[in-house]
């Protein structure tokens, strides 16, 4: 019974992490998409809908250590646990990133509209592929799935290096771009950001299924 | 089953032996000469009850098996073991028959059903009452499946589409047990859906999804070129409004006008209000399309209301030579935008003045002079009426515009909110109207949670009345 109880605690745990990830994925479209359609409407979503994604950061928080303090988990259920608490607090970041994005959108839209040599709706795109399979591995817990989340990290990588030597060359050619150029240049980065706490989430499951610890390129079991 | 009828049986021959025999024993104890005959009378019992007991337990086992395997279609039913066991092997098998019958027609309605859902092109799903999915059609596989993910049925929503629109939806319909729709709900890739939640009659929801995402895109064209149109136009019309009125006012700039250059400039300078108006109406509605149009509304004297409205009407109702009354002004408070509610009375008291009286002669522009010559066919003593008082038995004001103008038919009533709806296409043009004002009336007053209707007879006028809350049923922040 106190067995059952415990299993259904991890599943509330599971659903209220994946409930947050809903909010936090919207908030990085909309960003995106505010950016894409000059949408300003849409900036104000994605800061409205910050504080539900911290409160619910608190709550999933307090519902882990609660799990932690009273049930003793040993095993995989203790690395599911960890797991969680280290998603949940990746997730809440991913929220911040596209609050900047939405606060750099508005800042573009008070200035003069420049044609930026960057691709940020195809960095978009990666990101949040990378978003949505690291949680689908958390589902599923799904190593292998995770494992290919890695790889997608390197393109974002190289596409945020593009865009800062583009972006950098085009301020030393035409300064009356700087602040376009240079708010372009966070959101890149802070597209690339997102990327890297999606490949974070992808390590955190590994570590649930393997109990294999991934960071920094180093394999231990 | 088996083991019960089995116990009971032991007793009732133990029974049997105690009543029967004990009784020959003691008989026996009395009459020693008929000693041995008692005995072996003994024996015989015995032996007879332990056959009948072989009997009843080895039929007993025959129909055990054929009675479990009635509702088990994958086994065979056994033969009767004895003739007796015939008639009731026979029932079995007939149950066993019905059974078949009902499951097969079951079957075949879940076959029906699933490929009905399967050919729509709107993702299904239906869930249990704990919010776990049951089912999806091939559709939210698709979905689904172009997410990255997978339809997990057992599990949580969530573990499926974790669109905050969707479970929330989902979540209210299991919760109120009632019809929730959701529109529009944004999903990753920049797909655009409608999502619907139903409750089912044993428990549980289920779920539509319809892609919207291209009708949104075009509404989004349209609403932009509206709106950029609009926008485009105002600027030539002031210049050509602003032109004429100095040329017909200010006889120092055309000190030489004749009779037919003064028609001419009095017919461009009426067609460029309308003109105005029109492309303002359009922006305004296309203002609330957007979402740019925000309404706050708070706590406001209906008195203070209306004298808002007297003061932003004054010039129409100056320029129409109408007359406006206020009449049953309540010491009540509302929960309303002053801006939002004048716009809402504005539209409704020219509606009033335009479409609520009976159209006279037209007047000739030397009668009406310059301002009032755009209004066409201004009646003599135009007269509308508002009113406001509280609703009975709901927190609610109840705001009325009538007129006593020719009425309308029946028949318009349903759609007389529509935009670009006309009563009377002809009448329309000449008074100027642009189609649009009760369609935005409409629009303000509903995201000021009231409600708006007509009330409409021939030949005894109109009145056109709306609902706003009172402060108790503000929602709390």
């Amino acid at each position: 019974m106190i067995r059952i109880k415990f299993q259904q605690s991890l599943d509330e745990l599971k659903e209220r992490l994946l409930v947050m990830a809903g909010l936090v994925e919207q908030a990085i479209q909309r960003a995106t998409e505010a950016y894409t359609s000059r949408d300003y409407s849409l900036c104000e979503q994605v800061r409205n809908s910050e504080p539900a994604i911290n409160r619910m950061e608190l709550e999933i928080d307090q519902l882990a250590l609660d799990l932690l303090a009273m049930e003793h988990p040993l095993a995989v259920d203790l690395r599911f646990i960890l797991a969680v608490i280290h998603i949940n607090v990746d997730l809440e970041r991913m929220g911040d990133q596209a609050a900047g994005i939405a606060m750099r959108v508005l800042d573009l839209g008070r200035q003069p509209k420049v044609d930026l040599p960057v691709d940020i709706p195809r960095l978009a795109q990666l990101a949040s592929a990378m978003v949505r399979k690291s949680l689908q591995a958390f589902i599923e817990g799904d190593a292998d799935l995770a494992q290919s989340v890695l790889m997608l990290d390197d393109q974002v990588d190289e596409i945020n290096r593009e865009a800062f030597h583009s972006l950098t060359t085009l301020i030393k050619g035409q300064p009356d771009s700087a602040p376009q150029a240079l708010d372009t240049l966070i959101i890149s980065r802070n597209l690339e950001r997102i990327g890297d706490h999606a490949t974070n989430i992808a390590e955190d499951v590994i570590f649930w299924v393997r109990g294999a610890d991934v960071r920094h390129h180093v394999v231990s079991v | 089953m088996g083991s019960w009828l089995r116990k009971n049986l032991y007793f009732a021959l133990l029974w049997r032996i105690l009543v029967g025999v004990l009784p020959a024993v003691a008989a026996a104890m009395l009459l020693p000469a008929r000693w041995m005959a008692v005995v072996a009378g003994l024996l015989i019992a015995l032996w007879t009850a332990a056959s009948a007991r072989r009997l009843v337990t080895r039929i007993l086992e025959q129909i055990e098996p054929a009675a479990s395997s009635v509702a088990d279609l994958e086994r065979q039913l056994p033969e009767a073991p004895v003739r007796q066991l015939e008639p009731l092997m026979r029932a079995l098998l007939s149950s066993r028959r019905q059974v078949e019958q009902q499951l097969e027609a079951s079957a075949e309605t879940r076959r029906k059903l699933e490929a009905l859902l399967d050919s729509m092109q709107d993702a299904v799903t239906s869930v249990d009452r704990a919010g776990r999915i049951v089912w999806a059609n091939v559709s939210m596989q698709r979905l689904v499946a172009q997410l990255s993910g997978s339809v997990r049925p057992g599990y949580s929503l969530v573990q499926t589409i974790r669109s905050p629109q969707v479970l929330e939806c989902v979540k209210e319909a299991l919760e109120h047990r009632s019809y929730v729709e959701v529109r529009p709900a944004p999903m990753p890739m920049g797909r655009t859906y409608a999502v619907s939640a139903a409750p089912m009659p044993e428990g549980g929801a289920v779920v539509v999804m319809q892609d919207i995402t291209q009708v949104e895109q075009v509404e989004r064209t349209q609403r932009e070129f509206v709106a950029n149109v609009s926008h485009e136009l105002r600027t030539p019309l002031t210049s050509i409004s602003g032109y004429v009125e100095t040329l017909l006012e200010d006889g120092r700039a055309a000190p030489s006008l004749t009779p037919l250059v003064r028609e001419f400039l009095e017919a461009i300078y009426k067609s460029a209000r309308r003109m105005s108006r029109l492309t303002d109406d359009l922006l305004a509605m296309a203002r609330v399309d957007s979402g740019e149009q925000k309404v706050r509304p708070q706590p406001v004297a209906v008195a203070a209301v209306l004298r808002e409205v007297r003061s932003a009407v004054a010039g129409l109702t100056r320029e129409r030579r109408g007359v406006l009354e206020m009449v049953e002004i309540p010491d009540l408070t509302v929960i309303a935008d002053m801006d939002a509610i004048v716009q809402v009375f504005s539209n409704l008291i020219e509606n009033a003045f335009n479409y609520g009286v009976s159209p006279g002669p037209a007047q000739t522009a030397d009668a009406a002079g310059v301002d009032a010559s755009f209004a066409g066919q201004a009646p003599q003593d135009a007269r509308v009426v508002v009113s406001a008082q509280a609703e009975p038995g709901r927190e609610e004001v109840r705001f009325c515009v009538q007129d006593f103008g020719p009425g309308i038919a029946s028949e318009h009533l349903d759609r007389l909110f529509e935009r670009f709806y006309r009563v009377d296409k002809t009448r329309s043009r000449e008074s100027g109207g642009t189609g649009l004002g009760l369609a935005i009336a409409k629009h303000l007053v509903e995201a000021q949670r009231g409600r708006i209707w007509v009330e409409s007879e021939l030949g005894r006028g109109s009145r056109f009345c709306f609902t706003l809350p009172c402060p108790s049923q503000m929602p709390a922040e």
